[in-house]
């Protein structure tokens, strides 16, 4: 397996050609660069990409398996042929990205299970089952799944089971991993493990047992990352919502519009100032009032309130967007009460009007469109990936997960790292002071991710975010929001004790299942770091939070891409 | 013997081991050397790096009074009880946010007494006994009767504290932050996330254990502010199916705080009444409680029983405010009052028990399969009751089978024989005890085994927490 | 780099591409089964098969990073220019992307680097030989017009396509149509054998200056026919005037472009026609399937300055947002509202209008990848499934005879304009 292509990359030994069509037959498994060139495609959510629009390392070859006894077998070839291998559900941005040189990329697309148990609110899904094939499935029969920030055509089983899992409607629908109930996994050692009931061969409802919950080795809070073999099949938990049936849509392309169920609504709080927003918060989070809610900053309920970027421009420029998009209308909330009878609703609403009211807030003016456009966005969560659609590049920090006690710091601190660079003439997307989407998960805490808006065809935009990036981690280090939920793999390690031992362990899971390290990945900790660089790693905190060295780092990250 | 570790309280009297040889169901012969009392997670530490330099088994345990289920007695020669029942400080309770950290010595029969100040209380299991900790509770994996507020059975956890098997400790959830506990809590941190940090999720591994990975020095747990308003209703059936569609629409629609199902011979364990009255009881009955905490409680309260009304009707079942004597507000009460025996001895003296999970949509058909082998058994004439609970807002269930008997009855065979049945019509033993323990793995396909020994290899390496609690477990 | 090439003037809207995989899905799908938007994606399963791959491989080979291989080549072929990509993209990116052009501009520049598929150089030989894709010969052409006299200095000039024309099950059709308006006293003119290729075909296989040729050449027919409207049986010809020709800088002013269901309809409504009930039809509930080309495809296309400029220090912003197609304005309603007025209840298939899937009979495919046309063929009628018809309407010639022929079981596929021209008459006051 030495031989290389005149671009140095490895080629794929004809011997392992041989084995891997034996396995999947020869239409499922490609090595042509063509065929392979959408993933090594360098761009994407999360991701500052360097100025090349292709990733330095490219897979040697991608299969395409439709059984886990296939997925088993292809891994099993990599180990016997001391190769790597990346699963890959929908591929968004390049998190499905090889990082080795050596990597086959087992691309999930044709595992596409998908079953809906209505009476115990769940589904059983694979690797290839959208959110927006789930959702369908589920508002048949009056539920709907958890869609995370990643949009509708994202994998929830790779979500739940691989990548964070958070998404605008928390409030109602949890976390995916929380949803996620029984598992299907192969190990890095092309064993299949299933975990729950489903290793009882008993349905795929329960997550844990018998005895410990097993999952917590592979599932924390923000996933395997690609870094502990391949997850096959899960069980989904699924929500009842108000309404039943397919989700009419009106309204013209790209605005596309719902009609809001009977009993629902869909309300638009403005508060003075984030304190205000914070006690009413607290006040909203009491008996489980609103259904959703989502503050998103206002720029970006200007994209979506909006056909174009131009006309987001222009209307910026002129001033008539509406009230939920002017900046200075930031210490918000987008309510939606989804009520199931009209003396429910007039509860709700009545007592959110209470609260918005007795903290001095009030509601948005809003035309009949744009309520329906913002309440099809946030039912589909739509919204996010629209995030995208100013520049082609963003990438997200902090990830706060406490007590809404910090929602004024999150916001003040998202501010501090980001007002100079999206004011006029900072080197990033002009936009809000901050850019923080918050939402509550279960009526219980706050998520909080400050985005950063960067043009990635610019390398001084690149480098203002990455700086921005690093400066959101120096910032927490010295003054604690709450658990900094986006920690991505190495930065785990430099963290350090800011999330305890967690790292330690993650790698002891990763020695025990995957001692040769074949699924590479770099959304996991540092594989077999020894004991003493571990201890010392965190010591180095201080020099990645020095200004001077951050800024070097970035305009590093800026041409290199991370 | 080994010299115990310095500075932790410890009884060696044989009084004191003897009574940790045995539990109630399971006639242990194997005496601890000793029990430790330690008063703080720092303690648990000290103890567990003696335990791994001398190799010493250790068993945790956290409730008083009568346990249970085996978990608690030594399954190995000169093993050391842990006993963690004096660590019983609330360390702080939040109203605002719903959440309080206790040590894993509270127990059910204290802590509303200890949250009530906050106006708080905590989310229970069906009529815990008093000395039932809190803490041990929830990492059994206990179902909590507030389906609603059940959102994953790592529920009602957030963020906790736990001392390995191997010796360190771990911050965990949110709680994984830089600062003591009390610095974290003056900077305004809640601990209010259960998962993470990071990759692994240590709490949810540590549930379901058993004593066998580590030991939990504190947990953030959340809870149920107190009500203004709280209103309860039986609704009943001749029907399982009529009152479990019911409770299923009613956990869907997230109307009830407290929701579960019962036969009427379990009700009458619940009303206090005897066998013989549960005659007089519907067959089954979906008991449903209804709160409002903060906001136009009663209007919030009368839009819920409305609903539930709907459903009720919807599905045919007759809603009671009163069975058997007792209305259904009283049961709300006493299902809160804490009490030393176990309501399931309370008249014939002891009970065999059986639970396992199952999916909500053939309740039915595996509670038939059930009835179906009682009626042509040995105990065709023995009360058998039955508990279901909704968890994880109903996605699936607590199934369980109660019979109350007299101390001396043998009906171990009979009773072993039923959980066979019942594994065989597709229960799901989540919670290996008793005489299902070994059952529980029957099924596996080797996956349970295998990640089991992955977990005791990576959290206690040398083998020191409750060793041969499980089959297969050990760390390789 | 080529700054003039057309690839290299997409190459910045395709690295902008997130992979964000919309793309392969009509927005908001209703079911699991029919959540696709993408034929090719369906059949190449790599993710080279949807527009986000196609683009990643143009860049490619724009950026040197890949060549032409047999597979890329295959792949490209798989694609039938449906533009359902474009449709979904825009609901996420707006200006920013603009599938559809990127994959016009990689088709053209694997024409321009001379690596377009052998089947492609075949189908496009029997065009310049022969005037249609299927190299049947110009003196069959007009055959279905035997004995139709038709006006040599027209108002209305009559453009039947390439695919009715050598459809002998059509002629009848075609016959009842022409007849009626002539009774009607309409008198349309027909070019016959002098009719070519609207140059769809070439232009969707990336051959844009035989497309321009074949432009060129009908708009001076049209000219010297000194007809004033057109008239197309064909959904590639239509979407060829409306959203093709005025990219090519042909003067198309005074010409009024309508395909044959706008035109009746109008006529209908102006009481010109009289369209009764349909005689195998009346009181039955059909699905309608939306032809790409006649649907998403026909909006028309306007004079734009296609460069973003970037706004607010890195929001990309179309000068011309106006012109951004969006799938709307094509024909969805006309060949409904003829059917509703034959006493047809339409039924909408899941995918409908502008979500429409292809039926995979466009962009080439049918004659180079037989396997991919089929399995989008079934696929799209599969939809059936959901719907209470068995029976498919189409009013394209194209996809009815794609469809019809891979139909199964109870499922037919009925020509719209079969079930038209048998009900069309003249009224007593036509003109």
């Amino acid at each position: 397996m030495s031989a290389k292509t005149d671009k140095g990359r490895l080629t794929l030994d004809p011997e392992v050609r041989i084995e891997l069509e034996n396995i999947l037959g020869a239409r499922n498994i490609t090595d042509d660069p063509a065929l392979m060139s959408g993933y090594a495609w360098n761009t994407g959510v999360g991701k500052i990409a360097s100025s090349d629009k292709f990733a330095a390392l490219w897979p040697i070859a991608v299969a395409l398996p439709a059984t886990v006894e296939e997925v088993a077998a292809i891994v099993k070839c990599c180990k016997r042929h001391g190769l790597s291998f990346r699963p890959h559900s929908t591929g968004y941005g390049s998190m499905g990205c090889v990082t080795s040189p050596d990597s086959i990329c087992i691309d999930l697309r044709r595992m596409k299970h998908l079953e809906i148990l209505p009476e115990d609110r769940m589904a059983v899904i694979g690797p290839y089952a959208t959110a927006n094939q789930l959702q369908a499935e589920a508002r048949k029969h009056g539920l709907t799944c958890h869609v995370v920030g990643a949009g509708p055509s994202h994998s929830p089983l790779a979500s739940a089971t691989s990548l964070i899992g958070v998404g605008i409607t928390s409030q109602f629908t949890s976390a995916n991993m929380r949803n996620m109930l029984a598992w299907e996994w192969v190990t890095p050692e092309g064993d299949i493990i299933r975990g729950g009931s489903a290793a009882s061969g008993l349905g795929w409802y329960a997550s844990d047992g018998p005895g410990p919950g097993t999952r917590g080795l592979l599932r924390g809070f923000f996933g395997a990352g690609g870094g502990l073999g391949v997850f096959t099949r899960i069980g989904i938990k699924l929500y009842p919502i108000n309404q039943k049936g397919k989700m009419e849509v009106i309204g013209k392309v790209p605005q596309l519009r719902s009609k809001l169920p009977p009993h629902t609504a869909l309300l638009h709080a403005i508060f003075p100032d984030y304190e205000a927003q914070r006690a009413a918060t607290f006040d909203l989070l009491q008996d489980d009032v609103c259904t959703v809610l989502l503050r998103m900053p206002p720029d970006h309920i200007g994209w979506t309130l909006t056909r174009t970027n131009a006309e987001f421009v222009q209307r910026t420029k002129d001033k008539t967007l509406p009230e939920p998009a002017i900046l200075d209308n930031g210490a918000s909330w987008t309510i939606l009460i989804a009520s199931r009878s009209e003396a429910e609703h007039r509860w709700r609403s009545e007592t959110v009007r209470a609260i918005v009211a007795s903290h001095n807030g009030r509601f948005a003016e809003m035309t009949q469109e744009e309520e329906e456009v913002l309440y099809h966005n946030l039912a589909t969560s739509q919204y996010v990936p629209r995030v995208l659609r100013a520049s082609g590049g963003i990438t997200t920090s902090f990830g706060v997960l406490d007590s809404f006690h910090f929602l004024p710091q999150a916001i003040e601190m998202g501010e501090k790292v980001l007002a100079k660079d999206t004011a006029p003439g900072g080197d990033l997307c002009e936009g809000s002071p901050d850019e923080q989407w918050i939402w509550p998960h279960e009526g219980r805490y706050m998520w909080a991710e400050n985005i950063i808006h960067f043009d990635p065809t610019s390398e001084a935009s690149r480098a203002a975010g990455a700086r921005a990036l690093l400066t959101h981690f120096a910032d927490q280090w010295k003054r604690p929001l709450g658990t900094t939920g986006l920690l991505v793999g190495p930065i785990q390690d430099v963290t350090g004790p800011r999330i305890g031992k967690a790292p330690a362990f993650a790698r002891k899971v990763k020695s025990y299942f995957d001692k040769d390290d074949r699924s590479k990945t770099k959304e996991y900790v540092i594989p077999n770091m020894p004991p003493v660089v571990e201890k010392v790693l965190p010591a180095f905190r201080p020099i990645f939070a020095f200004k001077p060295v951050q800024s070097v780092m970035a305009k590093i990250l800026a041409k290199k891409g991370m | 013997m080994t010299g115990l570790p310095s500075g932790i309280k410890a009884d060696r009297s044989l009084e004191t081991r003897n009574a940790f040889a045995v539990d109630r169901d399971t006639a242990g012969s194997i005496v601890p050397q000793a029990v430790l009392y330690p008063s703080r997670f720092e303690d648990v530490r000290k103890i567990v790096a003696w335990a791994n330099e001398t190799a010493t088994p250790l068993v945790p345990v956290s409730s008083t009074g009568e346990r249970r289920r085996g978990d608690t007695v030594p399954m190995v020669e000169a093993a050391v009880m842990v006993d963690l029942s004096g660590m019983r400080r609330l360390i702080n309770a939040d109203t605002r946010d719903k959440i309080a950290i206790i040590e894993p010595g509270v127990d059910f029969g204290s802590i509303d007494e200890l949250l009530r100040p906050h106006g708080l209380r905590a989310f229970r299991p069906l009529m815990p006994r008093s000395g039932k900790s809190v803490i041990a509770s929830y990492l059994d994996r206990e179902p909590i009767v507030n389906a609603d507020v059940h959102w994953d059975p790592a529920d009602p956890f957030g963020g906790t504290l736990i001392v390995t098997g191997g010796g360190e400790i771990t911050l965990n959830g949110s709680a994984a932050l830089e600062g003591s506990l009390t610095e974290q809590l003056d900077r305004g941190h809640r601990h209010l996330v259960t998962y993470g940090p990071g990759n692994v999720d240590l709490t949810r591994v540590l549930q379901g254990a058993q004593g066998t990975l580590g030991i939990m020095g504190w947990a953030a747990i959340y809870c149920e502010r107190l009500p203004q308003v709280e209103e309860s209703i039986f609704v009943a059936s001749s029907n399982l199916a009529t009152v479990v569609a019911a409770m299923r629409d009613a956990v869907h629609q997230r109307i009830c705080t407290t929701a579960f199902v019962v036969d009427n011979i379990h009700l009458a364990m619940l009303l206090g009444l005897n066998v013989d009255q549960a005659n007089t009881l519907p067959a089954w009955t979906f008991f449903a409680t209804h709160a409002g905490y903060v906001h136009s409680p009663e209007q919030k309260v009368a839009w819920q029983r409305a609903a539930l009304e709907v459903i009720a009707k919807k599905h045919g079942a007759d809603l009671c405010h009163e069975l058997g004597g007792k209305s259904a507000d009283d049961l709300a009460v006493t299902l809160r009052d804490p009490v030393p025996a176990n309501y399931r001895d309370v008249e014939f003296g002891a009970h065999k028990e059986l639970f396992f999970l199952h999916p909500l949509s053939t309740a039915k058909e595996i509670i038939a399969a059930q009835q179906k082998h009682l009626s042509s058994s040995d105990l065709h004439n023995c009360p058998v009751g039955t508990y279901i609970q909704p968890l994880a807002q109903g996605t699936f269930l607590h199934v369980e089978r109660v019979m109350p008997h007299a101390a001396g009855d043998d009906v171990d065979a009979e009773w072993t024989s039923l959980a066979q049945i019942s594994l065989d019509a597709g229960a799901y033993y989540s919670r290996p005890h008793g005489v299902f323990r070994q059952l529980a793995f029957s099924r596996d396909d080797g996956s349970a085994r295998r990640m089991i020994a992955a977990a005791k290899t990576m959290l206690d390496p040398n083998n020191i927490m409750n060793p041969n609690r499980f089959d297969a477990q050990e760390a390789r | 780099m080529n700054a003039n090439s057309p690839l290299d003037q997409r190459l910045a809207f395709m690295d902008r591409c997130t992979r964000c995989s919309q793309c392969k899905f009509v927005p908001v799908p209703k079911s699991r089964e029919h959540a696709s938007a993408c034929p090719s994606m369906d059949y190449v399963e790599y993710h080279a098969g949807s527009a986000s791959g196609q683009l990643i491989m143009a860049s490619g080979i724009a950026h040197g990073e890949i060549s032409y291989t047999p597979s890329l080549l295959e792949t490209v072929s798989a694609c039938t220019m449906c533009g359902a990509c474009d449709t979904a993209c825009k609901i996420n990116f707006a200006e920013l992307v603009e599938p559809l052009e990127g994959l016009y501009a990689f088709r053209a520049r694997i024409v321009e680097d001379g690596q377009s598929p052998k089947r492609h150089r075949e189908v496009m030989d029997k065009i310049a030989a022969t005037g249609n894709s299927q190299g049947q010969p110009r003196a069959g052409r007009a055959t279905w017009a035997a004995g139709i006299s038709f006006d040599s200095a027209p108002k209305v000039l009559l453009h039947v396509g390439s695919v009715l024309s050598y459809d002998t099950n059509k002629h009848a059709s075609l016959r009842l149509i022409a007849e009626t308006l002539q009774k009607a006293g309409l008198c349309p003119g027909y070019l016959g054998e002098d009719e070519g290729s609207c140059g769809m075909l070439a232009w969707d296989l990336g051959y844009h200056h035989m497309a321009r040729s074949l432009a060129q050449t009908f708009m001076a027919q049209v000219r010297a026919s000194g007809a004033k409207t057109v008239v197309t049986f064909s959904s590639s010809a239509i979407s060829a005037y409306r959203s093709i020709y005025p990219r090519m800088g042909l003067d198309l002013s005074g010409i009024r472009f309508l395909h044959f269901t706008e035109y009746l309809l109008e006529l209908v409504e102006t009481s010109t026609l009289a369209l009764g009930a349909a005689p195998t039809y009346d009181g039955k509930t059909v699905a309608f399937h939306d032809t790409c080309k006649l649907g998403r495809l026909t909006e028309p296309y306007q004079e734009t300055d296609r460069a973003l400029q970037k706004e607010m220090g890195g929001i990309y912003v179309s000068r011309t947002p106006q012109a951004i197609h969006f799938s709307q304005n094509g024909i969805y309603e006309a060949p409904r509202a003829l059917l509703r007025l034959m006493g047809i209840t339409v039924e909408e298939l899941e995918r409908n209008r502008q979500y429409s899937y292809c039926c995979g009979a466009q962009g080439g495919v049918k004659e180079t990848l037989p396997a991919a046309a089929k399995m989008a063929a079934r696929n799209r009628l599969d939809e059936l499934n959901e719907t209470e018809s068995s029976t498919m309407v189409s009013a394209c010639g194209n996809c009815a005879h794609h469809l019809g022929k891979h139909a199964r079981d109870a499922f037919t596929v009925v020509d719209l304009i079969d079930i038209v021209a048998t009900s069309l008459t003249a009224t007593k006051g036509g003109k």
